[in-house]
């Protein structure tokens, strides 16, 4: 079954994105994983089932990377398989099944280390040849997340030099490689790998059974390459669609973690501090999108005086119960090449009224289309209605079923709403604000900024990139159609009795490595 | 023309009259269900098909862009014209197949069907179902009774405020306060009925207690109260009068001579709670995260998987409107005058 030669799907590209670029280039890679992590813990108790209660999608969900797109397919993916770099909780990547990305001189053709050691679920050994049919598997897929990943990718060219390195060559120079693996749908999967209602991983657990929109049981890996990893013996991931039952659950001790507390949720928890409330604070945004070349938007006047409505900390405050931190217009913030140095956007009236007479609009009225399909959608726009108010400007927001929100008229209205995990800059730049961008959400076609872009990506002197890319942004400042007011958190619940896990901007559960989770 | 008509009519009266007098009550009910269930499984296509959106929006979510959602679309042949998907599912239906879940076939590629899917769901709804109605039917009639042998008395008056307020709230409310109460404050019971894969229902029958008392406060006090009312009504006429100025004892004036007597309307009553069930079981099981057919159906709603919500609607009509029938020829049997009523 296939997605569409384009079907790349949005929550793929982004979380590919995501995990990819995440701070650090190659230089700042750490070791393996349990170096980095024995220092935090205390000493970890052995054994037990942890159990997971996730939204769950379904008859839809499923173990093969390809499919994958719910976040409990993510959690799964990631428990059964290792991805080539991982992103950890504090957003910096560590080496899993690679060991080291040298690229030669242009940066266009690169060899991968793999590691060393390590075996399937099935006893084979890894090695390079897993890691060419996963990356030709994925390029073959119409509906892997990670297909843009792979693009720049010269597959036919690819080359085995021994069981544990290969040589991948580039369509064009990439200056920094190994983020571009951290995504999940990039998991390694077994050379000529078909069925995944059984599948084979190199992961710290096996699967043992599967319902879809029911559960699931994974054992513990013995031989798993991470040495003495996992900790615990079982791990059950749970559907729990309804929001107050999987909280229930929790509370109750029926499981030991949950994925996707609401704000009122963390907040009352927070407080009352009978569970653990994991708050990842990253770069996930719900923006509001002014499309430039439609009425009025299409006067760059009037994007500026929107911007200049919003008051970002009430909208935080109102729309996230306090949660996150205020942005400025720009995506990212806490990534490599977030332009820290431009200054705040506050909100002012004055200036945005005299922006906006210039433009012939001193009494503006626009339908803003919402939904409840992203927690703090609606609240956002509403808030945002008020606030218009001061300046003249009559939003009217839409509020359209959530099912259907991105299905409908997105990608075609004026003025609407959208969201992006945490995803590094380029990436992001590439997949909303170029003239191939699959998401141009605000309608930005400028073939000068293309070509910066271009240069930006391609600029291995990491003082001139930084200059670039710094450009890049001043320009979508000055005159870019996202209204960013703000970063969201990932807000998740444990059980006092978990241990080994902490917040994670990157995603949900300290990013789902479960091998560090511990049972007190 | 009338002359040759009246031998043709004796015919056909003769054996009819021969027939057993159920039979003919029964084929007229069964053909009245058929044409019901006819008309719900319109109802049922029509209902899907307005919801907003379809499985491949709902699959893609957020992902959505033309192009997938009419790859997608393409895959699953959801662009064919409303009356032949309506009837491709009607004939399969018909003939014992349940069809094959959309949002399965659009993740795995090949087709799930349905019927290997809701077994396992089917038993939990139905182990959830039976413990309700074992417990409804002797509860009921033991609380109408003693009401009613007490009416106007504090006992009576206990009993009908407590069941007129348990009727007031929907499940989902009594669900969650039982939740909070038993599992959370007191932390008696699990809050939440979670089934570990790999084990049943019966592995920990603890997690029935919650939905089942919530099942029963939303059926029990209507019961309770219809109970009461047919008692009182019997109590009140001449013919027990009569038994207790003959001197019978009191329990044996209620036992033998009213309640029998009163019997009649109380199956009616619960039968139709035991339908209600089936309904509320969906609420109830969504909001216990119980894995039973009710459960799924909510999931495949959202999942806008046609053909799974088709189908276990259907199985759901059927249990409803074959209880209907067999309420209604229990009351029959039970009350002899109906019996020859044409």
């Amino acid at each position: 079954m296939a997605r569409g030669s384009e079907g790349l799907t949005r929550r793929h590209l982004l979380e590919r994105a995501a995990a990819a670029g995440i701070v650090v280039g190659s230089s700042g890679l750490l070791g393996a994983g349990e170096r980095a992590f024995a220092a935090s813990l205390a000493t970890p108790k052995r054994g037990g089932r942890l159990r997971v209660g996730m939204v769950g999608g379904g008859q839809s969900e499923t173990l093969d990377p390809n499919l994958a797109v719910s976040t409990i397919d993510t959690c799964r993916v990631l428990t059964l398989y290792d991805l080539l770099v991982h992103s950890k909780p504090d957003l910096r990547l560590e080496m899993r099944l690679a060991t080291a990305f040298e690229p030669n001189k242009s940066a266009n053709n690169w060899t991968i280390k793999l590691r060393k050691g390590v075996v399937w679920h099935d006893g084979k050994p890894f090695g390079a040849d897993d890691v060419m049919y996963t990356l030709r598997r994925i390029a073959a897929s119409k509906t892997n997340g990670a297909l843009p990943a792979v693009q720049p990718f010269d597959l036919k060219a690819m080359r085995k030099v021994n069981p544990h390195e290969l040589e991948l060559p580039l369509h064009y120079p990439i200056a920094d490689l190994a983020p571009s693996f951290v995504f999940y749908p990039l998991v390694i999967v077994q050379d000529g790998a078909k069925n995944f209602k059984q599948p084979v991983g190199t992961g710290a657990f096996m699967a043992d059974k599967f319902k879809p929109g029911q559960g699931s049981l994974f054992k513990r890996n013995p031989h798993y390459w991470m040495h003495g990893l996992p900790y615990v013996d079982e791990v059950e991931i749970q559907s729990i669609p309804d929001p107050q039952a999987r909280l229930d659950a929790l509370v109750s001790g029926q499981v030991d973690a949950v994925e996707q507390l609401s704000y009122a949720q963390a907040k009352q928890h927070l407080a009352q501090k009978d569970i653990r409330v994991l708050v990842g604070n990253g770069p996930q945004i719900v923006p509001i999108t002014m499309s430039a070349d439609l009425k009025p938007f299409d006067d760059v006047r009037v994007r500026q005086a929107f911007r200049l409505i919003a008051d970002r900390p009430a909208l935080i405050k109102g729309a996230q119960f306090g949660f996150g931190q205020i942005g400025n217009d720009l995506a990212g913030k806490g990534l490599k090449w977030y332009a820290s140095d431009i200054p705040q956007r506050h909100q002012d009236i004055d200036k945005a009224k005299f922006l906006l007479k210039q433009a012939g609009h001193e009494k503006l009225n626009v339908t803003l289309y919402s939904s409840t399909a992203i927690a703090g959608m609606l609240e956002s726009a509403t808030i945002f209605a008020q606030q218009a108010k001061k300046a003249g400007v009559n939003v009217q927001v839409n509020n359209g079923p959530p099912d259907t929100y991105f299905a409908s008229k997105y990608l075609k209205w004026a003025f609407g709403q959208t969201n992006w995990p945490a995803i590094p800059i380029p990436n992001w730049i590439n997949e909303s604000l170029t003239q191939k961008a699959f998401y141009n959400e605000t309608h930005w076609h400028e073939p000068s900024f293309d070509k910066l872009v271009l240069k930006a990506q391609g600029e291995q002197g990491e003082a001139k990139a930084k200059e670039l890319w710094h450009e890049v942004q001043k320009t979508l400042w000055d005159k870019g159609g996202y209204l960013i007011w703000g970063f969201t958190p990932f807000l998740d619940g444990v059980s006092k009795k978990l241990n080994g896990v902490q917040p994670s901007g990157f995603f949900a559960l300290g990013n789902f490595d479960f091998q560090h989770f511990w049972l007190s | 023309m009338t002359e040759v008509a009246a031998p043709d009519l004796a015919v056909v009266d003769a054996p009819r009259r021969r027939r057993h007098p159920l039979a003919g009550f029964l084929v007229r009910r069964a053909a009245a269900a058929v044409a019901t269930l006819f008309v719900v499984s319109i109802l049922l296509f029509a209902g899907t098909n307005v919801l907003p959106g379809d499985v491949a929006s709902a699959v893609l979510g957020r992902d959505s862009t033309p192009a997938g959602l009419a790859e997608i679309r393409k895959e699953l042949h959801l662009n064919r014209p409303a009356a032949e998907r309506y009837w491709d599912w009607l004939s399969g239906f018909v003939r014992g197949d349940l069809g094959s879940s959309v949002a399965g076939q659009a993740v795995s590629g090949e087709p799930t069907p349905i019927s290997g899917l809701i077994g396992e769901r089917a038993k939990n709804t139905a182990v959830l179902a039976l413990c309700t109605v074992l417990l409804l039917v002797p509860l009921s009639i033991a609380f109408g009774v003693y009401s009613a042998t007490r009416a106007g008395r504090p006992v009576d008056h206990a009993i009908t405020t407590l069941s007129l307020g348990a009727i007031s709230l929907p499940e989902f409310v009594t669900g969650t306060l039982l939740i909070l109460l038993v599992a959370q404050w007191l932390g008696w019971l699990p809050g939440v009925s979670l089934i570990s894969i790999g084990d049943t229902v019966f592995t920990h029958p603890s997690i029935l207690v919650l939905p089942v008392l919530t099942l029963l406060a939303a059926s029990l006090a209507q019961t309770i109260r219809m109970v009461r009312a047919g008692m009182l009504e019997v109590l009140r006429s001449e013919y027990i009068e009569w038994a207790r100025l003959s001197g019978h004892r009191e329990r044996d004036v209620v036992l033998r001579y009213a309640l029998r007597n009163a019997l009649g309307p109380t199956v009616q009553v619960i039968a139709l709670n035991v339908q209600w069930l089936v309904g509320g079981i969906v609420v109830t099981e969504y909001v216990f995260g119980y894995p039973g057919l009710g459960q799924a159906l909510v999931q495949a709603v959202s999942a806008r998987d046609v053909p799974y919500v088709l189908s276990v609607g259907m199985l759901i009509a059927i249990v409803y409107i074959s209880l209907n029938v067999l309420a209604d020829l229990l009351v029959v049997l039970l009350v002899p005058k109906l019996r020859t009523a044409q």
